[in-house]
């Protein structure tokens, strides 16, 4: 019989392996999967990514999950537990995968796939972490985003979610650093510098300790897990919908553009579809708040580098876009404002023509930043060269977003898995190939001229109608039912007090974030909490290589590196 | 519609840039422009002189909480939890008593809100089935400990102060203009007018006191300005 | 902690010392003393220089006081150093989880004398909506706050109004007492389930002047030995009015 959509390449793969790989059958909105067992696992993952036919090239995301409290159907097999999600793509044939292994609930592990994919490294750890799964052959499993005092794996089931460890030392990383440089531990020729967590040029709580040589580095070591607030235990004690405001805080330059990733996920599992102008307003806001992501990156990072003035240019667009964002939803940073099924409410009358004057204000500003920055000979020194990731390095290290296009990858959901209104909009993607920090400068720049541009189209053909679905089960029916239907009035009381009910599957659904490739994993349970909700964070693998891109430069060339990476915080530790 | 693929190239350099000081001279004709523009445009200056000046926040705004009272001074809350129950940061904390009034049913006897837990979602004005807790433009929250933060029940009800002139208007709220369950003619039982009719159709069971002496009625203050 | 001064009485008419290191007293002084006090807490409340330990949301928040809509330079802080020896006021600005509570710490105790500390956003006041496995309740469990700023994120008007708070309280001369590290003081909202955690206790915190255990915590046998403990701090201070207030 012929192999489901996405999974041409599985005769081939079951040829191989024998009948230890499966395909799983899922919703339509959810990405193909199959399912194999640890034993195989190593195997499938060469073959996935060495294959022409299937050509994985990159690895996204480690999504665990602890099966043990799942309902009826959906229960785990006896003596199973826990279960490994690893998230794939394949740039040639613009694919995601889904490979699933289930595993016991006595000491479960697998073989690590660092080999395959280094990318995986930071993800293995961070399952070791929260969910307690072992990785035979993970060169350095170790805490990453709890501390070292910490006690048990925050994610299982039984672990209460208020139990807190004290933690009273801070790591040198000393070993870590040790294995990384060939001469014996010699800790007079070279120094120890410790880069963060409290440090401005990190912009966010984040900690590399280096061994310098001079000012070369010659080893480097990052930690991060400075800002972990427990998003994904949080989403499991809250409604659906009670969700929004954490999201907010994950990437909290551009809060929109979660809102709007975090209800795909949802509406995308429930099988419902916001009305047009709902998903319209939320393209433009959405573009918005890319344009104000990258505006406080380049900011920040010019800020380091001595070039102040841009600072001040630059937060003067995100301030009415802020104001924008307050009108349409009562606060401007943590908007809050997507709900399932649409928004919380309707743009302001004064909409459009307000999105043109924001429209103009900000292309001048973005002109006075590219007359001191673009053509400028310090930048030139600082930037060009610096920080070079290479095509093939980038792929490895699980990039995506404005790094990896500026690597010369031509990777972009919004193009090649259009949502939203991306489909009906021109808009060009900026590719570079050098990979180097004035590229990724490059591209930044480009991208938010091309935000504009999109807005501005969205704009003359914005639909008039409702922003809210009027299916009542997902979303609170207007206060007018309320009072006049019974009907409405119950299922406001029951969406309050119970959630909206998404029924038991599973879903991954990407969006292209700010940083890169913003992707949410949702098990649901039939009831109206999440299950389980990961977050898979454009910046992550973004951070795990960074230790790697400065090591053989200097300490004010990993400022700069450091800076237009665009590591946030919020969305790196959740 | 579609989008496309642009590999963009590095500027060549030109000798003007190397030798930088053509550059220089170019941004700082930019700041020096900006510098000038503003001098001698003082009023277009976008800094806001807090606290003299205060920002024009929207009519929805999400800042501090305040409960509303019907035409007989009682409280619109029901203490039906359905606002505990909304709030993801469980700052909202009720305890429900029986009201005099029948028709009434229930009041909170507490009603506390935690202002250093609340995040300012507006979930519980969402969730309010009675319309009694709407948020104001009020952003001025900054105490000295936080005891003083933990407003109940005589902070939190609606004074004049909050929209008269000068005071902070009404942010987020779960309708402008007017009630939609006035429009519903959705029996809100707006007090004392109509105790003796529900007294007599032996509906209502009085056992309040007699009521204070009515204040003079405020003058022209239209309750859904802003 | 040994509090430092001289242990001689005082004659009338001498500048009273200093009840701890940097602090200018206010106890039975002359009038030029008093005159120097109100010019030097004038000063020192128009001349803030925050250190902002920004970690989160709040941050960004932060950045839009210093930029040029809100401008903290108005008020004299415009001098924004990242080095806590160069600063004078902490502003927390966003979550502060467990793993990053040494650091906050190692950075207050690295600021010298006199010194404040605002905490800006619901996260850094009382861990906000994170009732969580890894986030510090209140930085209150580690350093004196001195302002709480609401909001999540606070506008930047309101940051600004609890700076101006603070500059009102430095100049009314109440801080000049040695302050003592608040301790956490659990809000009763209905039942707040968070545990504290027996954790960041005076063994671990003794040299934060003052610091005791929990309220609702028996004082360890370690609590009462420990130099730096509350009895012994409270003693010292008695002894040093003492001396001033014959």
């Amino acid at each position: 019989m012929a192999p489901p959509k996405g999974l041409e390449f599985l005769p081939v793969l079951e040829k191989n392996l024998g009948g230890r790989v499966t395909a799983r059958e899922g919703l339509a909105a959810d990405v193909p999967t199959l399912v194999t067992d640890a034993a195989s696992l190593h195997e499938t993952a060469r073959f996935l990514r060495d294959d022409p036919a299937a050509a994985y090239d990159l690895f996204l995301d480690l999504a665990s999950a602890d099966l043990s409290r799942l309902p009826g159907a959906q229960a785990p097999k006896t003596g199973e537990r826990f279960q490994a999600n690893y998230i794939l793509y394949s740039t040639k044939r613009n694919a995601h995968l889904r490979l699933k292994v289930n595993l016991p609930e006595k000491e479960p592990s697998v073989p690590t796939l660092t080999d395959v994919w280094p990318a995986a490294n930071w993800f293995e750890r961070e399952a070791w972490d929260l969910m307690g799964i072992d990785f035979k052959g993970h060169p350095n499993q170790k805490r990453l985003l709890t501390h070292g005092g910490f006690v048990g794996h925050a994610l299982r089931k039984d672990y209460d979610a208020k139990q807190r460890w004290l933690c009273t030392e801070e790591d040198l990383l000393q070993t870590e650093l040790a294995a990384q440089t060939d001469e014996p531990s010699d800790m007079f020729e070279t120094t120890t510098l410790n880069f963060g967590p409290s440090q401005p040029a990190t912009h966010g709580t984040l900690r590399i300790v280096m061994r310098l040589d001079g000012e070369t580095i010659v080893a480097a070591e990052s930690e991060c897990g400075y800002l972990h607030r427990c998003f994904e235990k949080m989403s499991e004690a809250h409604t659906y919908s009670q969700v929004f405001p954490y999201t907010d805080r994950l990437n909290y330059c551009s809060p929109m553009l979660n809102n709007n990733g975090y209800a795909r996920a949802i509406e995308s599992l429930l099988g419902v579809t916001p009305p047009p102008r709902a998903l319209a307003v939320r393209t433009i806001l959405g573009e918005f708040s890319r344009v104000m992501d990258h505006l406080v990156c380049l900011a920040a990072n010019l800020v380091d580098i001595g070039g102040l003035t841009n600072f001040w240019y630059a937060y003067q667009p995100r301030e009415e876009i802020y104001s924008l964002l307050e009108a349409c939803s009562g606060a401007r940073l943590t908007v809050s404002y997507g709900r399932i099924g649409g928004l919380a409410k309707d743009v302001p009358g004064n909409f459009v023509p307000w999105c043109r004057e924001i429209i103009k204000g900000t292309r001048e500003r973005i002109s006075d930043v590219e007359t001191l920055v673009t053509r400028n000979k310090i930048v030139w020194n600082r930037f060009r060269g610096t920080g070079v990731v290479t095509k093939e390095q980038a792929l490895a290290w699980g990039f995506t977003g404005p790094c990896l296009r500026a690597s010369g990858v031509p990777f972009d959901l919004r193009k090649d898995q259009p949502y939203e209104w991306y489909g009906e909009v021109d808009f060009d993607v900026p590719v570079m190939t050098e990979g180097d920090n004035y590229a990724r400068y490059l591209v930044r720049v480009e991208e938010m001229k091309q935000s504009l541009r999109i807005i501005e189209q969205i704009l003359d053909k914005l639909p008039g109608g409702p922003v809210r679905s009027d299916d009542y089960r997902v979303i609170l029916p207007p206060k007018e039912m309320v009072y006049n239907e019974m009907e409405a009035l119950i299922y406001h009381f029951k969406l309050v007090f119970e959630g909206v009910k998404v029924p038991p599957g599973e879903i991954y659904s990407a969006t292209e974030g700010a940083n890169g490739e913003l992707g949410f994993s949702v098990i649901s349970d039939g009831s109206g909490f999440p299950y389980r909700l990961k977050v898979r964070p454009p910046c992550f693998p973004l951070f795990a290589a960074f230790e790697k891109i400065i090591k053989g430069g200097m300490v004010s060339d990993a400022v700069a590196t450091l800076g237009l990476l665009n590591i946030i915080a919020g969305e790196l530790d959740r | 519609m579609a989008a496309r693929v642009v590999t963009l190239k590095v500027p060549e350099t030109t000798w003007a840039e190397s030798i930088y000081l053509v550059e220089i001279v170019k941004g700082l004709a930019r700041t020096l422009g900006h510098f000038l523009k503003n001098l001698t445009n003082m009023k277009g200056l976008p800094t806001i002189q807090y606290p003299e000046m205060l920002r024009k926040y929207s009519g929805r705004f999400r800042g501090r909480h305040i409960l509303k009272k019907r035409e007989d001074d009682t409280l619109k809350c029901v203490a039906c939890y359905m606002c505990e129950t909304a709030c993801p940061a469980e700052c909202i904390h009720i305890e429900a008593g029986e009201h005099p009034v029948l028709a009434y049913e229930k009041y909170p006897t507490v009603f506390e809100i935690d202002l250093l837990r609340c995040v300012y979602c507006g979930y519980c004005v969402d969730a309010c089935p009675k319309d009694a807790i709407w948020m104001t433009r009020d952003y001025e929250l900054s105490f000295f400990d936080r005891k003083s933060a933990v407003l109940g029940i005589p902070e939190l009800t609606e004074k004049p102060s909050d929209t008269s002139q000068g005071g902070p208007g009404y942010g987020y709220r779960p309708y402008e203009g007017e009630s939609p369950m006035k429009k519903a003619g959705q029996f809100e039982p707006s007090g004392l007018p109509l105790l003796p009719a529900l007294l007599e159709r032996g509906v209502a069971i009085n056992r309040m006191p007699p009521p204070p002496p009515k204040p003079p009625a405020p003058s022209a203050s239209p309750a859904a300005k802003g | 902690m040994k509090i430092t001064g001289p242990s001689l009485p005082i004659a009338p008419g001498k500048i009273a010392p200093p009840i701890a290191p940097g602090v200018p007293s206010t106890g039975g002084a002359d009038f030029l003393t008093t005159k120097l006090d109100v010019a030097v807490q004038w000063a020192q409340s128009n001349s803030l220089w925050p250190m902002p330990f920004g970690t989160a949301c709040c941050a960004i928040e932060f950045m839009s006081v210093v930029s040029s809509h809100y401008d903290l330079a108005r008020f004299g802080a415009e001098v924004v150093r990242f080095s806590p020896r160069q600063a004078d006021l902490l502003i927390v600005a966003g979550t502060v989880v467990d793993k990053l509570a040494p650091v906050l710490k190692k950075i207050y105790d690295q600021m010298s004398e006199p010194k404040w500390v605002i905490s800006m956003g619901v996260c850094a006041c009382t861990g906000g909506f994170y009732r969580a496995y890894h986030v510090v309740q209140g930085v209150d469990e580690i350093v004196p706050v001195d302002v709480y700023v609401a909001g999540c994120p606070p506008t930047p008007e309101n940051l600004i109004l609890g700076i101006m708070m603070l500059q009102k309280k430095i100049q009314s001369g109440e801080l000049a007492r040695h302050r003592e590290a608040k301790t956490f003081v659990p809000i009763r909202v209905g039942e707040d389930p968070v545990t504290a955690i027996p954790a960041y206790s005076n063994a671990v915190m003794a040299h934060v002047p003052g610091r005791h255990a929990l309220p609702g915590m028996p004082p360890s046998a370690e609590d009462e030995a420990t130099p730096g403990g509350k009895r012994e701090m409270d003693a010292e201070i008695a002894a040093a009015r003492g001396r001033e207030n014959p």
